[in-house]
């Protein structure tokens, strides 16, 4: 008897879960159609899938080992490491609010629909990640064997014969990672609550958002963000002195394959920027602190290329230290600990 | 029946009719205080505070119930020193009062607040304005953090089009 009345109210609760938003978020325009219950379903299979090792080749890895929760969906490398071994050239990046991001990953301006992006990571082979490619029937066979899949599949798609397929393993990862929302930090406690910031991070808000610093024109909005479209080179590397940025990692110009593009990212969320070290496409900068040097010096190199906002500023240490205070304040301690968004098994 | 049909058809006629003379009528009444307020928007732009001040007010004593004319009045008054603030407020919060969605008056608003040291009303403004207008949330969140007042007009309610 206890059962379903707990899995009415667990289904509630994710069914609450995926339609709050934080204070200060839009709507997002892809918001949920589907009946509640069949949503908050889908959340919960997409989550079981997230932490479910049997979605990569050698049952090496799941979702969640290059995006673990405590570290903000994030991994703590430098760069991501698949499930055979296989270094990638870029870090595994922050999933905080990735149903409100612009384009996804690092530097494919037409990637919009977590949908599409979940297949990048399970099917890629330059360089291999999840390695499911020419695999997929040995892990959804995997995933048959696993009794409770039957039940979350079900509920996450009534109605059809065997629900349990590629598609629809894409569809409920994106219902989950949509759920990944993080707007509760001392700096939302500030804005909505009216309450106190520590005094440094105080200061170092007022340098974030000065003209003069110039962060917030990259790292802007509820999301502390680029906007869709936007992508920078901060001079990170210049290996010809053109401009370029080393291979694999060139940034924008992969997809475009136009000059101008050469070494041009996506500015991440600044959101639990604190946990995510280490910094930069592929890890190169170790700490916050020298995150700031670096952009104090107007980046690692002169490249040519990079954006005008790159030009460099005077920080005292007490100044370089409040700046890093604020991004501190920008850590949502309840998003890393949220039992809902941790491993189901 | 086709007595009845004709009754009701002249009945529409003239509803028509009478709709179209109101319209007409109408038609001719916004355009002196559409082109005052315009031409306001124009001499804000040019950073003509004084004449923008004058221009809104004439489209406010045509029209008392424009709430993006006092929205800009009020900006225009603020613009002339410091000692036109209180007279800002009240235009802003009449703004608010007419159009309770005009996100500009949030954004002029919660600029005032800044200026006048309450930041926990400046940042109320900006959490509304954040669900009218994403891009001047931000710009005002720019203030809020800076304690700088901006530069430009943005918050200025636009030209009529209507």
């Amino acid at each position: 008897m206890a059962t379903p009345t707990l899995l009415i109210l667990t289904s509630l609760a994710a069914a609450a879960l995926a339609s709050d938003r934080p204070r200060g978020f839009p709507l997002l325009e892809s918001a949920a159609t589907l009946d509640p219950e069949t949503q908050s379903a889908r959340v919960e299979l997409g989550r079981h899938l997230f932490y479910d090792r049997r979605l990569s080749v050698n049952r090496g890895i799941s979702c969640a080992d290059c995006h673990q929760q405590d570290l903000a969906f994030t991994d703590g490398r430098a760069r991501a490491i698949g499930a055979t071994g296989q270094l990638h050239p870029r870090g595994a990046m922050s999933l905080a609010n990735v149903a409100y991001a612009g384009s996804l990953g690092w530097d494919d301006p037409d990637l919009t629909r977590l949908e599409d992006q979940a297949l990048v990571p399970l099917l890629n082979e330059h360089p291999v990640e999840m390695g499911l490619r020419g695999h997929e029937d040995e892990a959804l066979a995997r995933l048959r064997d696993e009794p409770r899949y039957a039940p979350l599949f079900r509920d996450a798609f009534p109605m059809t014969g065997d629900p349990i397929s590629l598609d629809r393993i894409v569809v409920a990862l994106a219902a989950f990672e949509r759920t990944l929302l993080s707007g509760d930090s001392p700096y939302d406690r500030w804005l909505h609550d009216d309450r106190p910031l520590p005094e440094a991070a105080r200061r170092g808000m007022r340098l974030f958002f000065s003209a003069r610093l110039s962060c917030s024109q990259c790292h802007g909005g509820f999301g502390f963000s680029a906007g869709p479209g936007e992508f920078f080179n901060t001079g990170l590397y210049d290996v010809d002195g053109k401009g370029a940025y080393p291979a694999g990692s060139e940034g924008l110009y992969r997809h475009t394959g136009r000059p101008e593009d050469m070494g041009r990212f996506r500015a991440p969320t600044l959101r639990n920027i604190a946990v995510t070290a280490p910094y930069m496409h592929d890890g190169s900068v170790g700490t916050l602190e020298e995150v700031v040097e670096t952009y104090a010096r107007g980046g690692r190199t002169r490249n040519p290329l990079r954006d005008e906002l790159i030009r460099g500023f005077e920080l005292t240490d007490q100044q370089a230290a409040d700046l890093v205070a604020f991004l501190h304040a920008l850590t949502d301690d309840a998003f890393l600990e949220a039992p809902e968004l941790s491993n189901p098994w | 029946m086709i007595r009845k049909t004709i009754i009701v058809t002249t009945a529409l006629l003239l509803a028509a009719t009478c709709a179209f003379a109101a319209g007409s009528k109408k038609k001719e009444e916004p355009a002196k205080w559409a082109e005052s307020y315009n031409q306001g928007v124009d001499q804000m732009k040019a950073g003509d505070f004084a004449a923008a001040q004058k221009s809104f007010e004439a489209a406010l004593a045509a029209k008392d119930d424009f709430a993006e004319a006092h929205n800009n009045l009020g900006f225009s008054l603020r613009k002339q020193g410091d000692a036109h603030r209180d007279k800002a407020l009240e235009h802003y919060n009449r703004a608010l009062e007419l159009n309770p969605k005009l996100a500009e008056a949030y954004m002029y608003r919660g600029v005032l607040y800044v200026l006048l040291g309450d930041e926990a009303k400046a940042k109320a403004d900006h959490n509304t304005l954040a669900e009218l207008d994403g891009e001047l949330a931000k710009a005002l969140l720019q203030v809020i953090a800076t304690g700088e007042e901006p530069e430009g007009t943005a918050g200025l309610a636009g030209t009529w089009t209507n």
